[in-house]
């Protein structure tokens, strides 16, 4: 689970959610976790796992951004 | 179900060894050692529920047990999870999902990263310093540098490793000695992957001090742990 990437809510239908990628990518995921728009969470194969607050997801993209140079 | 005490001493180093950007990584860490140093076996939802937070390798290692018919996790199970060709393929997902969401990766950090994140039986070549040593598949051979013995499993450090001695290894660290069981396992399972041997192909080494960082941040994090 090394690379798991914060993604915001940004619509919920009934079968899925579309969720945006720091960079600002979009794609539609399935949930079984209840989401409401401006959440943010983490998916795996286009399934969301976990969700997480603002401040985690903020300190998640903000090591991605630190590392994006140095580490990958 | 149940998960075996040894098999929670593995998932720690296992987890030790995988460098993430999750947050609460080092509290998950504590956790995990203090159920190994229990010595005791746990049901599954005890364990599970126990992780201060996000415990995903659980939730995959669950699912994984699931499509084995596992009645119980063992450390045969845990090393099956981390050697086979369903986590070469979790590992493509990932770097898909990387790609998509933050940025293209160059040839050489794709390669190095889904090798690295597989268990790989490794030859030893090399103790101190700069422990080394090689990775050979269907007459593909990468070298490794850089390696940390983890000190649950190797509580000598170096002085218990083996020149020519095989161990398995997973980013920097060296999880466990190799037996020729397990390893003869991983090799039958990664040859399935046209990916894994591409990246083998075209890798001639990983150096850990450079990619990742990897050897200083393990270093770092098993200091953060108490070792």
């Amino acid at each position: 689970m090394c690379l798991a990437i914060p993604k915001k809510v940004v619509e919920v239908n009934d079968n899925e959610v579309i969720v945006e990628a720091p960079n600002g990518n979009r794609q539609a995921v399935k949930s079984i976790v209840k989401l409401d728009i401006g959440d943010f969470c983490l998916t795996q194969q286009n399934v969301v796992i976990d969700k997480v607050s603002k401040e985690e997801a903020l300190e998640i993209i903000h090591e991605y951004s630190k590392a994006k140079e140095a580490l990958l | 179900m149940i998960i075996k005490s040894e098999a929670i001493k593995l998932l720690a180093i296992f987890n030790s060894s995988c460098k993430t950007f999750l947050p609460k990584k080092v509290d998950n860490l504590k956790y995990l050692y203090e159920c190994a140093a229990s010595g005791r076996d746990y049901s599954f939802s005890e364990f599970k529920s126990g992780f201060p937070k996000n415990p995903m390798t659980a939730l995959l290692l669950e699912h994984f047990a699931g499509t084995v018919n596992a009645e119980k996790i063992d450390t045969e199970l845990v090393l099956k999870f981390f050697g086979g060709i369903d986590h070469i393929k979790f590992t493509l997902d990932q770097i898909s999902d990387y790609e998509k969401s933050i940025k293209k990766l160059s040839r050489t950090d794709r390669d190095s990263y889904l090798f690295a994140h597989q268990l790989t039986p490794i030859k030893l070549t090399r103790k101190w310093p700069r422990a080394s040593g090689k990775y050979l598949l269907a007459g593909r051979k990468v070298h490794v540098r850089g390696l940390i013995p983890h000190p649950l499993m190797f509580p000598d450090s170096y002085n218990a490793l083996t020149i020519g001695g095989e161990y398995l290894v997973h980013y920097a660290t060296i999880i466990a000695p190799a037996g020729d069981g397990i390893s003869s396992w991983i090799r039958n399972e990664q040859i399935k992957s046209n990916e894994f041997l591409g990246a083998m192909t075209r890798l001639e080494y990983i150096d850990y001090k450079i990619f990742m960082n990897l050897t200083n941040w393990t270093r770092k994090l098993l200091k953060e742990c108490g070792f």
